[in-house]
């Protein structure tokens, strides 16, 4: 792939990475951070549409095809480059990205990110961009690269809380620009800082973690944009952020339609380990800019909040007992950056592993991206019961979890849906011997799950069986638990072995 | 959880009472086996140990009407019996007899025998003196 | 009581938009989860002219495990019982959560129209049916006319 168009291939990441994202079980772990544990069995099992793609392509032509339909949308930007951004606000944000990541790349010792960046660097989510992202331009990731930068930017608590006090000044004198700021600037200038961490920068550096800056920093153009349109009310920052990604604007545009932002918490949860975190059910919850939400344990008086509604602006409580009753707080800004700060608790707040601050000592705020992982309190080891454990969390901010149809789940869906007809036409004559099943399963069931009935549409968990029938992840588990590995498909009642050795040449 | 509809749950029963699943002491089953409507059934205790029921088999009528199981099924002794919950005629109670006062729509007809029984074998009853063995009301 | 699931409902709103030809199935008001059905034997069968009550109930782990479902109308038939039980596959071992209740109820009706004596239920019925099927037969048209004759339930 010619060398001049990797910067044009990197809009593409959010396409790649999220499927990357998602299989990412079977990819290396994230070598920066040992004790972070992916929750392997379901997502091994669970297909999405994505990943169907990988897996019945090979996977360089499946990346390819996202790229070459990218490649017109990011050379579009490119082609605006030099001119004056005057309404495409979708050009503002690329660019925005890509200028500002070149200039910090280029001179690494621009202040003030060197606080900033330790933190970031020990991010899981970046590696597997990167891991992506080098698998597209033929180039195997350096292995020293990653751990390497990690190692050598570990986080103390010395500089985090230089850092920390860097960030609250950041954002005091002039919240509204800078908030969101920190951000993007945060991400391309962790990207320069590995490179002048990894001696000597690789050929394919920059490329790699470029993905991630236009990711993972949906406001970085708020910015930019403010500069011309000169909006600052969170209205108008839905339309310009929504304008910048004209393909998915809910994806991106963080706040909502009534002026909330939100935050979801998911479980860390590793079945293949005993040291797994509280069980909880995802939370989502919403809050005004420049607004707090409390954390802290369940009791008799915040009884309401645990079983609030998903989206409200309720406390969030667990039920575990090395949670403090005001253990932390989140704290979001005009502009939609989440922060986090420890509130004196007992046992401890834990970002991406680091404590915030000692017992019954208050943090400072700390800026959160998608993906940081939260830990509430430490196991206790006097018992073992589920209410001793402490909380693991991953977060993820402003709806970033939504993803809605493109072109590409449409295109795959398709796919799967011939698939699945060109096997029911051979299997037909099977079917016929069987009239009773053979009545539920005709060429018009198929776009249904035959189990809750259900349309089978894009982006939902499948599971296809051997014998090609399909159904939603969540409907037919029950029935795979229950006999793994064998499968007895309840549409067409064969048996199939889902442990069956995966040979190229059957 | 649904509520189960009253013939499913007596068939349910029957089942369980035809292949023996239940506890050994007491048995049940339906009086007519082409009772669609699964009204009358027969059941019977194994007397408790230790007690003046030792070895004695008691027989009795249950009557899972149409309000079955949102109300407590009618239970009779046919076996003569000396029991503060049994009336003259053999009649179970209502009053005397918490199972049936305090019913609840999960409880089946085997919990209203292994219940009687149990009350056979308190200590409050097991001494009392009972009527000849095989008479009955 | 729980919420009905979608796939309950779903079914419902379809037995009723989409009916079966000589089936019917409507769910009790006091509980949608219990069916009155009515299945109209097979024209080719003893039980043709017979209109056959049953009632069906869907399970809390429907459609994980099979719907219940028993004839109401006494029938004469070596794979159903006294009780009205029936002795079907579908309904037992060989139950798929692909399966509906438009699919057993079909399954039902075709039951009706090829009593198997080798697989009874009935043991008394199967072993009539085996001697002398032919005197079985006429058994069965005349329980129909008797018990399952739709003048008879209007």
């Amino acid at each position: 792939m010619p060398e001049n168009t990797r910067d044009v291939l990197n809009p593409p990441a959010r396409v790649i990475s999220s499927s990357a994202k998602r299989t990412k079980s079977t990819t290396p772990p994230p070598l920066s951070s040992p004790p972070t544990s992916y929750p392997s069995s379901p997502i091994t099992e669970t297909l999405t549409s994505n990943d169907i793609q990988n897996n019945s392509q090979a996977p360089s032509g499946s990346i390819n095809r996202a790229i070459t339909r990218n490649d017109s949308q990011s050379s579009l930007n490119n082609s605006s480059n030099s001119s004056i951004p005057v309404n495409s606000n979708s050009t503002h944000a690329s660019n925005n990205n890509t200028n500002a990541s070149n200039i910090l790349s280029s001179s690494p010792s621009q202040p003030p990110q060197p606080p900033n960046v330790t933190r970031r660097s020990s991010f899981g989510l970046n590696f597997l961009s990167s891991f992506t992202n080098s698998i597209r331009t033929g180039h195997p990731p350096s292995p020293t690269e990653n751990p390497h930068s990690f190692m050598s930017n570990s986080p103390t608590i010395a500089n985090l809380s230089s850092f920390a006090t860097l960030e609250d000044e950041l954002i005091a004198p002039n919240g509204n620009s800078r908030g969101h700021q920190p951000r993007s600037r945060r991400n391309s200038s962790r990207q320069s800082n590995r490179l002048s961490n990894s001696q000597g920068p690789h050929s394919n550096g920059h490329g790699a973690d470029h993905p991630i800056t236009q990711q993972e920093s949906p406001s970085s153009n708020n910015a930019f944009d403010e500069s011309h349109d000169q909006v600052t009310t969170p209205n108008g920052i839905v339309e310009n952020n929504g304008a910048r990604d004209g393909r998915n604007d809910s994806i991106s545009n963080g706040i909502d339609k009534d002026g909330f932002y939100s935050v979801r918490l998911t479980p860390l949860i590793d079945h293949s380990s005993s040291a797994s975190g509280l069980y909880f059910s995802p939370v989502i919850r919403k809050i005004k800019p420049s607004s707090n939400i409390s954390i802290g344990r369940y009791t008799e008086k915040n009884k309401a909040a645990a079983h609030a509604p998903q989206g409200s602006s309720a406390p969030i409580v667990f039920k575990s007992k090395v949670v403090s009753r005001t253990h932390a707080l989140f704290q979001c800004n005009e502009d939609g950056q989440w922060f986090l700060r420890d509130c004196k608790s007992s046992s401890g707040t834990f970002l991406n592993h680091i404590r915030l601050s000692p017992a019954s000592q208050e943090s400072t705020l700390m800026p959160l991206i998608d993906g940081d992982i939260i830990q509430l309190g430490m196991d206790y080891r006097g018992g073992t019961e589920e209410v001793y454990r402490c909380v693991k969390m991953r977060c993820e901010f402003n709806k970033s979890w939504q993803r809605k149809v493109n072109q590409f789940n449409l295109e795959i869906h398709k796919k799967l849906k011939n698939l699945q007809i060109n096997n029911e036409d051979n299997e037909d004559s099977r079917l016929v011997t069987n009239p009773i099943t053979g009545s539920s399963t005709n060429v018009d069931d198929l776009a249904e799950c035959a189990i809750c009935l259900m349309k089978i549409e894009p982006c939902q968990a499948l599971f296809i069986s051997p014998c090609s029938h399909a159904w939603h992840y969540k409907c037919i588990r029950p029935i795979i638990i229950k006999s793994y590995p064998q499968f007895y498909c309840p549409n067409c009642r064969t048996m199939c072995d889902l442990e069956t050795d995966l040979d190229e040449d059957d | 959880m649904s509520k189960i509809p009253r013939n499913f749950k007596l068939l349910e029963e029957l089942e369980k009472g035809e292949k023996g699943l239940g506890a050994e002491s007491i048995s049940y089953g339906l009086t007519n086996q082409d009772d669609i409507t699964m009204t009358y059934w027969n059941g019977t205790i194994l007397g408790p140990p230790h007690s003046t029921h030792e070895n004695r088999i008691y027989s009795l009528t249950i009557i899972c009407d149409e309000s079955y199981p949102d109300k407590p099924p009618k239970v009779k002794f046919i076996s003569k019996i000396n029991l503060p919950c049994v009336d003259n005629a053999g009649n179970v109670v209502v009053s005397e007899f918490d199972t049936l006062k305090n019913w609840k729509r999960n409880y089946t007809m085997e919990t209203v025998l292994l219940e009687l029984r149990k009350s056979m074998a308190s200590p409050a009853n097991k001494k009392l003196a009972q009527p000849a063995e095989g008479s009955t009301f | 009581m729980a919420a009905l699931p979608k796939r309950i409902i779903k079914e419902t709103e379809r037995l009723v938009s989409d009916p079966v030809p000589g089936i019917t199935a409507i769910p009790k008001e006091d509980n949608l989860r219990h069916f009155e059905v009515f299945i109209d034997g097979p024209s080719s069968s003893p039980y043709a002219g017979g209109h056959f009550s049953l009632e069906l109930f869907l399970p809390d782990d429907y459609p994980m495990c099979a719907p219940k479902v028993r004839f109401l109308t006494k029938i004469y038939h070596p794979n159903i019982d006294k009780l009205g039980r029936i002795c079907l596959d579908v309904l037992k071992d060989n139950w798929s959560p692909a399966l509906q209740i438009r699919t057993i109820l079909l399954s039902i009706q075709a039951l009706l129209g090829a009593p198997n004596p080798d697989d009874p239920l009935a043991n008394d019925v199967a072993e009539d049916w085996k001697k002398d099927e032919k005197k079985a037969i006429e058994t069965a048209q005349s329980w129909t006319k008797q018990y399952a004759s739709a003048k008879l339930q209007e």
